[in-house]
């Protein structure tokens, strides 16, 4: 490979960085119980957001329904099983339970291996596939929302069909939600950068290498078990694999508590991504506010 | 593989700019005219529960569709294979929920190995990325004639998302 290996692994490291903080991109949020309701200011957990992502299946279910089409509402993921591993591991007892999650990704991947839904679109003749997607998210011709991103780019989401109708019940005004969902999740390239330079992140990851260079494992960061993991357990069966993964999982999180690397990272992170929050605090506070709204409205619905 | 050597520090570069942009518009709402190729491919296959991936933009000759993941686009199995590798210069999601698996990560490296190059997600919701050479992985690295491998995961599991 021509590219440059260093660069690469630095600017990984911590983008994934960015996963460990609740409320600031695509988080790593505590796989809590689902509580009542969302206390004000705070990050929903996995669990509450699945809760919103339910009952948008069950009222794009209703939607179907009355457009003459059958739709099944896919079963939940236990709470324990919607974390994903963030750029750290810490929680031993999980890291024990799951490794990094291969497990739970297989079991993913299986239940859409029987996914209704798919099956059902398949069985449809081209004429009434095309009546199929128009209910369920417009058709051609469905003006798309796009929004341009805080970190360039520019993203898009579809606004017609059933799918929109959902999404509108739960959060209220479409284009609002996109576009202040987009600026909240979408923030990371703004900061992270700021953390490639900082020698108490590099300190802590390299006390933490020293730990499991001791444990038997030489790893210079997280990410590099994580790459190696495939490479581990290429031809193995599940059952070793799924030993190696646990292994390595439960080395990174004991290292990660001992060194306090876990926390070091969370809480420079919390520090180079306040200024940038704080100048779209507006748009984030707008954004949680309907997440909240949208728990709510789910849990009634839901009965929960 | 291809691999080229992208502009040196691309990630520090692109997040500096990005700290001096302006407040994206806050008029997020219209139709885009842009795609239409990609959006046509989207209305033909939404809710089939399969990634696609094109040798062109916009959605342009069809490289491969998976249902599943794919450790390694250049091998002769998994949906995409041989001279799939390296070269798409676009992609769509038309996944299904899939308990929250409907995210693609898209790899610079076969077998998933985001350490070497990086990945770069693509949600259901956000449906397609009409032109990749846009994009760059979490490593730096242009994303388009650049993918690898592929596999479905969450959002949580991203830390950087196609636009």
């Amino acid at each position: 490979m021509r590219f440059d290996r260093r660069l690469s692994t630095v600017a990984t490291v911590l983008l994934a960085l960015a996963l460990t903080l609740p409320g600031c991109g695509p988080a790593e949020r505590p796989a809590a119980e689902t509580r009542p309701s969302a206390p004000e200011g705070a990050s929903l957990t996995e669990a509450q957001l699945a809760v919103i992502d339910r009952a948008e299946l069950v009222l794009t279910k209703k939607c179907m329904a009355r457009h003459g089409h059958p739709y099944w509402v896919a079963p939940s993921m236990r709470a324990d099983e919607l974390r994903a591993p963030g750029y750290v591991l810490d929680d031993v007892g999980w890291a024990r339970r799951h490794g990094y999650g291969g497990r739970i990704q297989q079991k993913a991947l299986a239940t859409k291996r029987h996914d209704r839904n798919i099956a059902y679109r398949a069985g449809l003749s081209e004429a009434e596939a095309r009546a199929y997607v128009r209910a369920l998210s417009g058709g051609p011709g469905t003006p798309l929302l796009t929004m341009p991103l805080p970190g360039g780019g520019k993203v898009r989401a579809s606004n017609g069909g059933c799918e929109a109708e959902a999404r509108k019940r739960l959060y209220g005004d479409p284009s609002v939600w996109f576009r202040t969902d987009k600026i909240a999740t979408n923030l990371t390239p703004l900061y992270v950068p700021r953390l490639l330079g900082d020698e108490r992140f590099t300190k802590a990851q390299r006390l933490w290498a020293t730990c499991m260079r001791r444990a038997g494992h030489s790893y210079t960061d997280p990410t590099s078990i994580r790459s190696a993991l495939p490479r581990l357990t290429q031809g193995l069966d599940a059952g070793r694999a799924h030993t190696i993964e646990v292994r390595l999982a439960v080395a990174e999180a004991t290292c990660a508590r001992s060194t306090g690397f876990a926390e070091t990272a969370r809480r420079l992170e919390r520090e180079h991504s306040a200024p940038v929050r704080a100048r779209y605090a507006r748009d984030i506070a707008t954004r949680d506010r309907l997440q909240r709204a949208a728990l709510t409205r789910a849990e009634r619905l839901l009965g929960a | 593989m291809r691999k080229s050597r992208h502009l040196l520090a691309t990630l520090v570069t692109t997040a500096a700019l990005g700290l001096a942009l302006p407040l994206p518009s806050a008029q997020a709402a219209g139709s885009t005219t842009a795609g239409a190729g990609c959006d046509a491919e989207y209305f033909k296959y939404k809710g089939d529960g399969k990634v696609r991936a094109y040798h062109e933009t916009d959605c342009r000759i069809l490289l491969g569709a998976d249902a599943g993941d794919d450790p390694n686009w250049g091998d002769g199995s998994g949906m995409f294979q041989g001279g799939d590798n390296d070269s798409a210069f676009s992609v769509l999601n038309t996944g299904t929920y899939s308990g929250g698996y409907d995210v693609v990560a898209f790899y610079v490296s076969p077998d998933y190995e985001w350490q070497r190059g990086g990945y770069s997600c693509l949600k259901r919701s956000e449906i397609y990325v009409d032109d990749l050479a846009r994009n760059d992985s979490t490593g730096g690295y242009p994303m388009w004639y650049n993918i690898s491998s592929h596999r479905w995961v969450t959002a949580s599991a991203c830390a950087k998302f196609m636009s």
